[in-house]
């Protein structure tokens, strides 16, 4: 993935977000179209952010697309194990602390989404590579234990390449 | 349909009330939240009954709106009153 | 056929955000209500978005339902996050109520 098919795919997904605002197929919107995504990726690459939208937020479309697909798996199925806590009501929330071996920070923006959107577990807070998590019914208190229960799959996932 | 329509309007409601009888403030927002995203459903099922989809547009700004509300008022009171 | 099996699950949809309304009344601390309530919201959300683009087969109107679901996708835990970060920063404990 070279810097000039990442900055194709961008405009292609830009100009599509374009075309489904104005519910149009015809040459004259996909023109316009083409030309004001052009220009708006070349002036926010020149002057409010100080490196390319390469650099910082490096993704490929058919993997975010599967990971996507891989999301929406999880959260139903955490979402569903988690309707049997609501009839019964007993709930002990607790604060646990895990680790995390990811880099970027794209990445790390992605996994604390992730963590959040799958029902059961909400991210408090980030230092570094710890995160601060709350459970529902914590299981363990140690943090490598909890990071397998927590973010084993989805972790995995994001080391394959996004 | 209509009974899809009368049921959000109720769950609605009490989400609302969640915003009266929340002890702490934050149960007001969490209360807040839940309105939003009711009232965005029922944007959303007008539009697909009447089929209009300029209806559509209005769901996208409630829903950017309902997210520039909460968090400011989030940060506002986790800084104290001091933004 | 098509209007059947959108209009089922459009039903199913609701019936999530139904128990996830009964969530914010179940519990006494309001961590759990957090948890429960938002997140279940949430699948209810995804289910009856997805119902009604089935509804509209494919089209302008099903696309456009679709950037309206990616965004909310996207700005649902960040709304969460903040909240309960607020909580927990002010001092919030769990079972003082």
């Amino acid at each position: 993935m070279t810097n000039k098919i990442y900055t194709l795919q961008l405009i292609l997904l830009l100009t599509l977000f374009w075309i489904i605002l104005f519910e149009r197929f015809t040459p004259i919107i996909i023109g316009t179209g083409l030309c004001i995504v052009s220009l708006s990726i070349w002036f926010s690459e020149k002057y409010l952010m100080e490196s390319t939208f390469y650099e910082l937020f490096p993704f490929n479309i058919f993997k975010l697309l599967r990971y996507a697909i891989f999301l929406v798996i999880e959260i139903y199925k955490s979402g569903i194990s988690i309707i049997p806590v609501i009839f019964t009501g007993t709930a002990k929330p607790g604060v646990v602390e895990i680790h995390t071996e990811l880099e970027s920070n794209i990445l790390l923006v992605i996994l604390c989404n992730s963590i959040t959107l799958t029902p059961g577990t909400i991210t408090l807070d980030i230092q570094g590579h710890r995160l601060l998590v709350l459970w529902l019914n914590p299981k363990t208190m140690q943090p490598t234990m909890a990071g397998i229960y927590i973010k084993g799959k989805i972790e995995q996932k994001l080391k394959e390449g996004i | 349909m209509t009974i899809i329509f009368v049921v959000i309007v109720i769950l609605m409601l009490l989400s609302a009330l969640r915003i009266l009888i929340g002890p702490t403030l934050w149960d007001r927002l969490l209360g807040l939240n839940l309105v939003t995203s009711k009232l965005i459903m029922l944007i959303i099922l007008v539009a697909s009954v009447t089929q209009q989809t300029f209806i559509l547009d209005l769901a996208l700004g409630f829903a950017l709106l309902g997210f520039m509300g909460v968090i400011f008022i989030s940060l506002y009171v986790q800084r104290k009153g001091r933004f | 056929m098509q209007e059947t099996i959108g209009t089922l699950i459009i039903i199913i949809g609701v019936v999530f955000v139904a128990i996830g309304v009964i969530g914010i009344y179940r519990f006494d601390n309001f961590y759990a209500r957090a948890l429960v309530s938002s997140k279940v919201d949430t699948v209810g959300y995804l289910t009856l978005m997805i119902g009604v683009m089935i509804k509209n087969g494919f089209s302008f109107f099903s696309l456009k339902v679709f950037v309206i679901l990616v965004i909310t996708m996207i700005i649902n835990p960040l709304i969460t996050h903040s909240m309960v970060r607020s909580a927990h920063i002010s001092g919030y404990k769990i079972g003082k109520e």
